[in-house]
């Protein structure tokens, strides 16, 4: 037999000859080279295309429908432009968001100005600066210095900045890269009657209002950190490069460590925090201040820390349904400026939790 | 002029939520297979394939009404699928259970038959309309012919005769990924 019907192929293939046809096929098949090649080749796109099936049919399209719509619903609704750390194509934009932060610094200062005209001279109202949740921004102070400020933050500023000193006040978190100047210290004073004095360095100062710890971290340069305390003295403490302090604002002790020394540099209460509780619970200083170059990153973080940051970063309202998800710290960076679905879906691929969407909110729970 | 999407990505732009459902339901298997051949997983595919319809819809404001759509998707679509890899790979552990789980050979071939699958997935679709249905019944859903005749209410014969048209177009578009495929095979065994 040198030629063959290529239905009795198809259907050999699909299982449906019978005996004697099947046998007449195999000797077909083994009968020349040609028709081994030619067979293998149909052979080929027949197992191909059962395996594409399989895949097909492990998607639901209407399912995965619907996910879409749900994220771009969600999406929707926060649809604030992201600050993008890099890229050429995004410089419009840059320039865009430079100029309205300047026209919301000139605009906030006029109407500082006319609402508080009447001032002694030298106090000529303030200016303000405050980013929402699920934004970033950067902006340059009057002396040059430059501050990043995290989502959900606030500084704001006298308008005589720079005139005898330069004292912000901070309200969330910030990175600052102060221009050096001997004779006008810096001070970053929050809300707690702590206050960061620096000369000429760069650090990261947190200090949200719903945070217990006011924490500094001092990447380079030098910075003291004066408690102001109830009998109305000051108590004060020296940073150096790498160190990180953590002041409890309610029972107003302060830990200094150093991560990558491994080395606890002052504890004042240590019948309070363990030396080893208080640095498991401190991240490493380049976690800390990742954020200004856009990686959302954890170092051994609970889940309600994971949802406390991944609800400012984004500006979504995250519930935690369970509360046992607290037991296991989770370490992990995410620097290409993943959407929130992203990030929860490499968490529900690597902890025992699962989410849903429900009315443009996102709801957290352990995997059944 | 040819402008085949200009009113769907006026109406994508525009939020439509039709517009949206339209190109998801039209683009979905073949992205869903780009993403497989790429990571060979299909609950990462589907993740991908979310994030991609995402990227998409937030890059609107850039599409172009007298541009084709599908080019600017699937170029969103691979750039996120090599990250996705690029990402993979950072992830040392990741990429050492890859390695000790499957020799180099057999992952060799199975890139090689991945791509295979994605061309059938992109043949089938060029397939005359009758043609496609009564194949992708048969592969897709594991009919047999009875069953497909009975459904389409036509008969065996034109389901066979069907079949073997089909298989013969998917042959001949395909067949320089064949040779490559059966290439490596007679190599290796």
């Amino acid at each position: 037999m040198d030629t063959i019907d290529l239905n009795i192929i198809v259907r050999f293939l699909q299982e449906e000859c019978s005996e004697q046809v099947t046998g007449e096929v195999e000797l077909w098949i083994k009968s020349s080279p040609d028709n081994q090649k030619l067979f293998d080749q149909y052979k080929k796109i027949w197992d191909a295309s059962l395996k594409a099936g399989i895949h097909l049919q492990a998607v639901d399209i209407e399912t995965e429908l619907q996910k879409y719509l749900n994220q771009i619903d969600i999406l929707k609704d926060h649809s604030q432009p992201k600050l993008n750390a890099s890229g050429n194509n995004h410089l419009w934009g840059f320039f865009l968001r430079v100029a309205a932060i300047i026209l919301i610094i000139v605009n906030l200062g006029i109407l500082a100005y006319q609402l508080f005209p009447k001032q002694p001279a030298g106090k000529k109202g303030f200016t303000q600066m405050s980013v929402a949740n699920g934004s970033k921004s950067k902006l340059v102070l009057p002396d040059s210095s430059i501050v990043w400020l995290n989502s959900g933050s606030k500084i704001s500023y006298d308008n005589d900045y720079n005139k005898h000193n330069r004292e912000i006040h901070l309200d969330g978190e910030a990175y600052f890269e102060v221009a050096k100047n001997r004779s006008k210290p810096f001070l970053v004073k929050t809300p707690e009657g702590f206050t960061v004095r620096a000369v000429g360095t760069a650090f990261n100062v947190k200090c949200y209002k719903e945070d217990k710890f006011i924490e500094t971290a001092l990447v380079e340069g030098a910075v003291k950190l004066i408690e102001d305390n109830e009998s109305g003295q000051k108590n004060e403490y020296s940073l150096k490069p790498n160190e990180i302090a953590k002041f409890d604002k309610k029972l107003r002790n302060i830990v200094i460590l150093n991560k990558s020394k491994n080395e606890i540099v002052l504890n004042s209460a240590p019948q309070i925090i363990e030396n080893k509780a208080a640095f498991e619970s401190t991240p490493h200083i380049e976690t800390i201040v990742s954020w200004k170059d856009q990686h959302l990153a954890f170092d051994h973080e609970t889940f309600d820390g994971i949802v406390n940051k991944l609800e400012r970063w984004y500006g979504f309202k995250i519930h935690l349904v369970d509360n046992n998800l607290n037991n296991d710290t989770y370490t992990g960076t995410f620097q290409n400026n993943e959407t929130i679905f992203e990030v929860l879906n490499v968490l529900e691929k690597t902890s025992p939790i699962q989410y849903s969407i429900k009315e443009r909110e996102i709801y957290i729970k352990t995997k059944p | 002029m040819n402008l085949p999407d200009y009113y769907l990505i006026l109406n994508f732009k525009n939020n439509d939520r039709q517009a949206n459902e339209f190109i998801f339901r039209t683009y979905y298997k073949e992205l869903f297979y780009i993403a497989i051949k790429y990571l060979g997983n299909p609950d990462e595919a589907k993740d991908l394939v979310q994030s991609s319809f995402v990227k998409l819809w937030e890059n609107r404001e850039h599409l172009q009404e007298d541009k084709p759509l599908k080019p600017y998707l699937l170029t969103i679509h691979k750039n996120n699928c090599l990250d996705s890899i690029k990402r993979k790979k950072l992830n040392t552990q990741t990429l050492s259970e890859t390695i000790s789980a499957t020799d180099k050979y057999s992952l060799e071939e199975q890139l090689i038959s991945n791509e295979l699958e994605y061309k059938i997935i992109e043949s089938v679709s060029l397939l005359p309309p009758k043609c496609k249905t009564i194949f992708e019944m048969s592969r897709y859903e594991g009919l047999k012919n009875v069953e497909i005749a009975e459904k389409l209410n036509i008969s065996i014969k034109t389901v066979e005769n069907q079949m073997t048209i089909a298989l013969e177009k998917l042959r001949k578009s395909l067949i320089d990924y064949l040779i490559i495929s059966l290439l490596f095979i007679t190599n290796f065994f």
